[in-house]
């Protein structure tokens, strides 16, 4: 009798615990040796405070964190709480594929956070995503060039046209052969859609479901691009980013760029390759000087909770948590911006500091619901201006009706 | 009178039945993942071919509409389709006439043939990302190999191709990388060749047959049956060759402009970052539809000169 009772007063205490402790899945893409202290830190402190709510981190490599995601979702077998791509959120909330976090309470985090940030994760009214971290792009300039060149050092380019009187003193060449190129602006990592929104217009309507591909800016900035690709030469200019590498190889690095377009994390990739070298750091030019709010643009993460999860009371509480005091710790030790405010203010470095105040002019577009790969058409329109001499107008047009086709096959 | 009874007929199977039985039992598990992993998700697919299918949201029946989208208004369809073409057309006859140049040579009597064998089957073993990404160097415009060799033969700068940087030359380049592994498939044909009796190419050296000519009709014939098994399985896979476009355009769309967008590319893009499942499917029954007709094709011009052994035609 003893022994019976004894099993039965067990195995009800093992089920009142069961039933308390929660044990959630989380995954991100964060696993390399840079990243991975930082991750298990955060969620070992988040497991020491709630032992009642325990989270196992899964590493998902960057590239297939989306697709798994949507797999696991439609296989009714999701992780509880995933990071992932900030532009594609709304797509998935149209879609059903991510949880409705205004119910859980979301709206009331709201004025923590960056609001072009938050809004990254905004459909119909309702949240579903909270945001975590982006970035800010910035002009790179080498000040040794500058000086060899006869600059000064101490100031960077402010204007379009500073950029170009600039990269044309930095030029080096030997023979027809270029040593070094000043610039190009579709070097680096800012884009011919970077160029058109630094130039004050979007290439899409605030709902994302009007492509504006072929307005006046944008046909005046990309026969400004072609300004730059005939000076050098498409060849020149594709055999040259040929020879470019990573690490010591960089373009920048090596001295075969004078000023290169980059976010703010590059500072730390230039910290790590180039110790010694002497460079500067400056808001991107913009045609007039002045600055907007889609001077620059950035990218980054947020959190949601894919549809179907289990336990979405106590995924929401360590999502939120994650993006706030997660945040804090993130962004101490990796250097990314933080979409919490008061995260971000802590911290002190110079390029942190810079991000910081740049955030006002840094614009995180979202990817349009119906045509996420309508970039294909305006790399196209692109190639044929620069490297076949269609007319930008026409070719530019052509993009924005191709898009409004795809938009309108996506919509039926 | 006391003739034997008749024994009573066995119950049960006889012992072909049982045969057929125990065969069945053998080839079940096969026969179970066949059902339940190949047919199931082909008629599922098939379905939502019919369907706006998006995975999470939608799956309405929306009847040819996906197939009237693809033929009738989607360039990209056509361009990839092209690519796709433009490939096999390429890749598919140069590869077997590379793999049959190198097993010809390969079935010379010199000493070290050994290790020349060896040598020679190595791309077989070394394929994936990571030979893309050699290949990647080797194309390179400014310090690749391929540029480096053209210098040297006295080809001006302004003329060197920029490979996957050049839409008109970065088929060309899939293309030829496609001729490294092509080149390991030469063990089929060599084990073909070690089968075609000698005897027969001593008749003809009697008659006065030349080597070129021996090669035409006695080797291609008897080895014929191999040849076209490589033409088959050859053409299949180059009809759903895309992986090398993901390595090696500028963030695997497919580009410089589309050149290297292959037709499982543009079905993967749509799939999974249009999320459009349905077009994705009706993309796939048309690339199986395609396959099975050139398939049927290439059986019925077989019967013209593919040689199976005893055969006379």
């Amino acid at each position: 009798m003893k022994p019976r009772l004894f099993l039965i007063m067990t195995a009800a205490l093992a089920s009142t615990a069961g039933a308390q402790k929660v044990t959630l899945d989380f995954w991100a893409h964060w696993g390399s040796e840079q990243r991975r202290p930082t991750i298990n830190k955060i969620i070992d402190t988040w497991n020491k405070a709630h032992p009642d709510i325990q989270v196992k981190y899964t590493f998902v490599p960057f590239d297939q964190i989306q697709t798994k995601t949507l797999a696991s979702v439609a296989a009714k077998n999701p992780p509880d709480v995933v990071v992932i791509d900030i532009r594609t959120s709304r797509i998935r909330a149209s879609k059903n594929q991510n949880t409705d976090l205004s119910k859980l309470g979301a709206d009331k985090v709201k004025e923590q956070f960056y609001a072009n940030l938050w809004t990254t994760g905004t459909y119909k009214g309702d949240q579903y995503a909270l945001p975590f971290v982006t970035e800010s792009r910035f002009l790179y300039y080498n000040k040794d060039a500058f000086k060899e060149a006869g600059l000064n050092p101490g100031k960077g380019p402010a204007t379009w046209d500073d950029l170009m009187a600039y990269a044309k003193k930095l030029d080096k060449k030997s023979g027809p052969i270029y040593q070094r190129i000043g610039f190009y602006p579709l070097y680096g990592n800012f884009g011919f859609e970077g160029w058109v929104q630094n130039a004050g217009e979007d290439t899409w309507d605030d709902s994302r479901d009007n492509p504006n591909v072929n307005s006046a800016t944008a046909v005046r900035t990309l026969n400004w691009i072609k300004e730059w690709n005939d000076r050098y030469g498409s060849r020149t200019l594709t055999s040259f980013k040929a020879s470019f590498g990573s690490g010591t190889q960089d373009p920048f690095i090596s001295g075969k760029l004078g000023m290169i377009a980059e976010a703010g994390t590059y500072a730390a990739t230039l910290a790590k390759y180039a110790p010694g070298m002497n460079y500067g750091m400056v808001r991107m030019p913009t045609p007039t000087g002045q600055t907007g709010a889609m001077t620059s643009w950035g990218g980054g993460f947020n959190v949601e909770l894919p549809a179907g999860g289990q336990h979405p009371k106590e995924a929401y509480a360590f999502a939120k948590w994650f993006v706030t005091e997660g945040a804090r710790i993130w962004a101490k030790e990796q250097n990314d911006f933080p979409a919490y405010k008061s995260a971000s203010l802590g911290i002190t470095s110079p390029a942190f500091r810079m991000m910081s105040a740049n955030m006002k002019n840094t614009f995180v577009s979202v990817s349009p619901q119906y045509a996420p790969t309508y970039g294909t058409y305006i790399d196209k329109a692109v190639d044929e201006v620069l490297n076949r001499d269609v007319d930008a107008k026409k070719a530019l047009d052509d993009a924005q009706t191709q898009i409004k086709r795809v938009i309108e096959e996506n919509r039926r | 009178m006391s003739a034997p009874p008749v024994r009573p007929r066995r119950r049960g199977l006889g012992i072909r039945q049982r045969e057929a039985l125990w065969g069945f039992v053998f080839v079940a598990p096969w026969l179970v993942g066949f059902l339940a992993f190949t047919v199931g998700p082909m008629l599922f697919s098939l379905y939502a071919s019919f369907t706006n299918y998006d995975i999470t949201s939608r799956a309405d029946w929306v009847g040819l509409r996906n197939y009237q989208t693809l033929v009738g208004e989607d360039p990209r369809f056509w361009k990839s389709l092209g690519n796709t073409a433009y490939y096999t057309v390429f890749s598919v006859p140069l590869g077997i006439a590379v793999g049959l140049l190198i097993a010809s040579l390969l079935n010379q009597d010199v000493p070290g043939q050994r290790v020349f064998r060896t040598v020679f089957f190595l791309p077989k073993i070394l394929t994936g990302v990571a030979v893309l990404l050699l290949w990647l160097w080797v194309f390179n415009p400014e310090v690749g190999l391929v540029n480096n060799g053209l210098r040297a033969v006295g080809v001006p700068e302004n003329s060197l191709p920029l490979w996957f940087q050049d839409p008109a030359w970065s088929k060309p380049a899939l293309v030829i990388m496609s001729m490294w592994s092509a080149a390991g498939g030469f063990l089929f044909y060599l084990a073909a060749l070690r089968g075609v009796p000698k005897d027969l190419y001593e008749s003809a050296q009697l008659d006065g047959a030349n080597s070129w000519r021996q090669f035409l009709t006695i080797t291609i014939p008897m080895i014929s049956p191999v040849i076209f098994f490589k033409v088959i399985t050859g053409l299949t896979a180059a009809l759903q060759y895309w992986e090398g476009a993901l390595v090696v355009s500028e963030g695997g769309k497919g580009g410089p402009v589309d050149s290297t967008l292959f037709y499982g590319l543009y079905m993967w893009e749509t799939a999974f970052t249009e999320f459009r499942m349905g077009k994705a499917s009706a993309m796939a029954w048309v690339l199986l539809v395609i396959t099975l007709v050139i398939t049927a094709v290439q059986l019925q011009l077989s019967k013209r000169w593919v040689y199976y052994e005893g055969e006379t035609k």
